[in-house]
């Protein structure tokens, strides 16, 4: 049984999990339940729900890991099959699927002193990250918090690499944009 | 900030501080930024914005709990191995081969066309084997 962290470690233990092996698939689990929880939690805010649904991903690991073939990581795989059962969620529960709907150009006038001033406040930060869109604070959260290559993102939502990277950078720009706006406001008050 | 920059090597930015860019896409974006103040200020915001994503808590995960569980239903399905499932194989083999060979001879018409088990063998043959650790369950 392989431990989780390392590359190529994830496909070994699906490589196990294919031949049953339960150690494997509760390491498995450890390694992956918080970034696949965080995964589904932001696209469907809905603790239970995204528990439920996360239980499902690793069911169909375990169910399934034997058609594995290595197209992808084994990492990417994992994450397109909660991103698959996500997308059934929404469209059993009748929710608009998201569409694209950002301009190609946005505003990205930015002041880059007021900007890096206000990106020192983490609250600032935060507060930007909340107010992006549920697809660009996962085009962030993928990046920073998973850190996929574009790539890897693509395989996963099913979308062209150009797209994945054109929706990365609307998200950074938003977030310039709103950093710039805090710190132009801080500039105004002091 | 990094307003004189193509919008390809801006596009790479994010995926340049994560590390997955390879060495071409790498060298494109580290030449930008070494010539590009503009740039590296968005490379000081997108580190702050990383960080701020990784310790961003979006609620806890099910943890020891969703794994009691998934155990529970595990055990529900009994995941039959590799070589269960080859020895299944294996015996579906048997058993087509064998109702092939009860249900054959009442059809033939003429006695040239079948065998009698006792009689010596000519031609080729067919061996179906099983590992001696196979169980009944198994064949």
């Amino acid at each position: 049984m392989a431990e989780s962290g390392e590359p190529g470690q994830t496909e070994s233990l699906v490589a196990a999990i294919a031949d049953g092996d339960k150690a494997a698939f509760e390491v498995l689990y450890r390694s992956l339940e918080t970034p696949l929880y965080r995964f589904i939690r932001l696209r469907l805010n809905d603790p239970h729900r995204s528990a439920d649904i996360m239980h499902d991903v690793f069911l169909e690991i375990w169910r399934n890991a034997g058609s594995f073939r290595g197209q992808s990581n084994a990492r990417t795989w994992i994450f397109a099959i909660a991103w698959r059962k996500v997308m059934d969620a929404f469209r059993q529960s009748d929710k608009v699927v998201y569409q694209e709907t950002l301009p190609e150009q946005i505003d990205d006038t930015t002041d880059a002193e007021g900007t890096i001033a206000a990106a020192e406040d983490s609250r600032a930060v935060r507060d930007c990250l909340k107010r992006l869109s549920t697809e660009h604070r996962m085009a962030m959260e993928l990046t920073f918090f998973d850190e996929m290559s574009y790539s890897d993102i693509a395989a996963i939502v099913g979308v062209p690499e150009g797209t994945v990277k054109s929706r990365v950078f609307h998200a950074k720009q938003l977030m310039l944009r709103c950093l710039s706006a805090k710190g132009a406001a801080r500039g105004d008050k002091t | 900030m990094g307003d004189g920059v193509p919008k390809e090597i801006s596009e790479l930015l994010p995926f340049y501080l994560n590390g997955t860019l390879d060495d071409g896409e790498w060298k494109s974006v580290d030449h930008a930024l070494a010539t590009d103040a503009g740039l590296r200020a968005e490379l000081a915001v997108l580190r702050q914005v990383r960080t701020a994503v990784q310790t961003d808590d979006v609620g806890r995960s099910p943890g020891d709990l969703g794994l009691a569980r998934l155990q529970r239903d595990l055990a529900r399905e009994a995941k039959p191995s590799w070589k269960a499932r080859i020895a299944s194989v294996a015996a579906a083999f048997v058993l087509g081969a064998g109702l092939s060979a009860l249900v054959t001879p009442r059809f033939v018409q003429d006695p040239a066309d079948y065998i009698q088990a006792g009689a010596p063998v000519t031609g080729k043959q067919l061996v179906v084997a099983f590992r001696p650790e196979a169980t009944a369950q198994q064949i």
